[in-house]
C-alpha cells in the first residue's frame, strides 16, 4: 500500500474503502466484460458481423486494458482484488454482456454492446464525480477510462443507425489511446 | 369495506422536480421520486442484491443501482436494464431481474402520504 498517497486522499474526504470497492468493481465489470467480448467477437460473422468484430476486438482489448490499469491504483490504496474469481465477477459494476440467443442477430448483439458501454460511462462518471479534485490520480485514470468508454458507445451505436459517431478506427487493434499512459507494467 | 390509511413522510417543497429523497417509515428505507406531474415511491432496497438505490442516481425516470448498476423505471418499477439485453434463452437469469417494491402515494394538500401497511402494489 502506498501509505501516503492513501492518506492524502483521505485527508481530501473521500471514504477510500468505498472508493476502493467501487474501482475493484469497475475492475471486474473490465475483466467480464473481456471475457464476454471475446465471445461476442468471436461470434461476429457473416455480412454484417465482419464489419462489427474489428469495433468489439478494439473494445475488448481496451477493456482488457482498462483492468490492468485499475488494478495498481486498487492496491495503491490499500485495497486488494478478491482471491475468488467467482466473487470478483459477482461484484462486476455492470451486469454480464452475454451472447444473445440468436447469434447471428447483430442488431441483439449490437443492442448488448451499447448497453455495456453505457453502464461503463456511468460507473466512471461516478468515480469521476467522486474524486474531482481530491483524488487526482484515480481522476485522471477514470477519466482516461471514461474518454475511451465514450468512444466505445459511440462506435456501436453509430452501427445501430443512432447517427455518426465522428471516430474512426485504432491506429492499433485496441489501442487504448487514453489509457495507455497508465499501462506502466507492460508493453504498449 | 376498510377504509385506506395513510401516513404522512414529506411534503412536496422538499422534492423539486427530478429530484428524489430518501425518507424512513417504520422502519422501511423509501425513495421518493417527484415526476414533474406525479410523485413514486419505492423501496430504497435494489431487488437484485439488496443495493442501496437511495445512493443511486436518477437519470430522468430511471434509477440506477450504485452497486451493480441494475436500472429500474419509476413509474412501473420495472427493470429496465439488463433486463432489456437478457438473453432469452437463459430464462433463469430473467428471474433474477425483479422489479421494485413500489407503494402507493397520494398527495394531500403540500403533504405526501403513503398508503399504510407499506406492502408493495403491482
Amino acid at each position: 500500500m502506498a501509505k501516503v498517497a492513501r492518506q492524502v486522499v483521505e485527508q481530501a474526504g473521500i471514504n477510500v474503502d468505498q472508493l476502493v470497492e467501487k474501482l475493484v468493481a469497475a475492475a471486474a465489470a473490465e475483466f467480464t466484460t473481456y471475457y464476454y467480448y471475446t465471445i461476442l467477437r468471436i461470434n461476429s460473422i457473416g455480412f454484417d458481423g465482419e464489419g462489427l468484430k474489428e469495433i468489439i476486438e478494439d473494445a475488448r482489448i481496451e477493456d482488457r486494458n482498462h483492468f490492468e490499469a485499475l488494478a495498481p491504483r486498487i492496491y495503491e490504496l490499500g485495497g486488494k482484488l478478491p482471491r475468488d474469481i467467482r466473487e470478483f465477477a459477482d461484484a462486476a459494476a455492470c451486469p454480464d454482456a452475454y451472447l444473445p440467443a440468436d447469434p447471428r442477430n447483430v442488431q441483439e448483439a449490437l443492442k448488448v454492446l451499447v448497453e455495456a458501454e453505457r453502464c461503463a460511462i456511468r460507473v466512471y462518471t461516478e468515480i469521476c464525480n467522486m474524486t474531482a479534485g481530491k483524488d487526482h490520480r484515480t481522476y485522471a485514470l477514470a477519466l482516461a477510462v471514461l474518454h475511451e468508454e465514450i468512444e466505445h458507445e459511440a462506435w456501436f451505436s453509430e452501427f445501430l443507425g443512432e447517427g455518426p459517431s465522428g471516430h474512426f478506427r485504432r491506429a492499433a487493434p485496441g489501442q487504448s489511446p487514453y489509457v495507455s499512459r497508465f499501462l506502466t507494467a507492460m508493453q504498449r | 369495506m376498510t377504509k385506506r390509511r395513510f401516513i404522512k413522510v414529506a411534503e412536496i417543497d422538499q422534492i423539486p422536480p427530478g429530484q428524489m429523497k430518501a425518507v424512513t417509515v417504520h422502519d422501511e428505507n423509501v425513495v421518493l421520486v417527484n415526476l414533474g406531474d406525479s410523485y413514486s415511491a419505492f423501496n430504497a432496497r435494489c431487488p437484485h442484491r439488496g443495493g442501496p438505490l437511495a445512493e443511486g442516481a436518477l437519470w430522468e425516470e430511471t434509477i440506477q443501482c450504485p452497486w451493480h448498476h441494475h436500472r429500474y423505471d419509476v413509474r412501473t418499477g420495472q427493470n429496465v436494464y439488463p433486463k432489456n439485453v437478457y438473453p432469452t434463452d437463459m430464462p433463469w437469469l430473467l428471474e433474477r431481474v425483479g422489479s421494485l417494491w413500489m407503494y402507493r402515494v397520494k398527495i394531500e394538500g403540500r403533504e405526501i402520504l403513503l398508503e399504510e401497511p407499506l406492502a408493495p402494489h403491482p
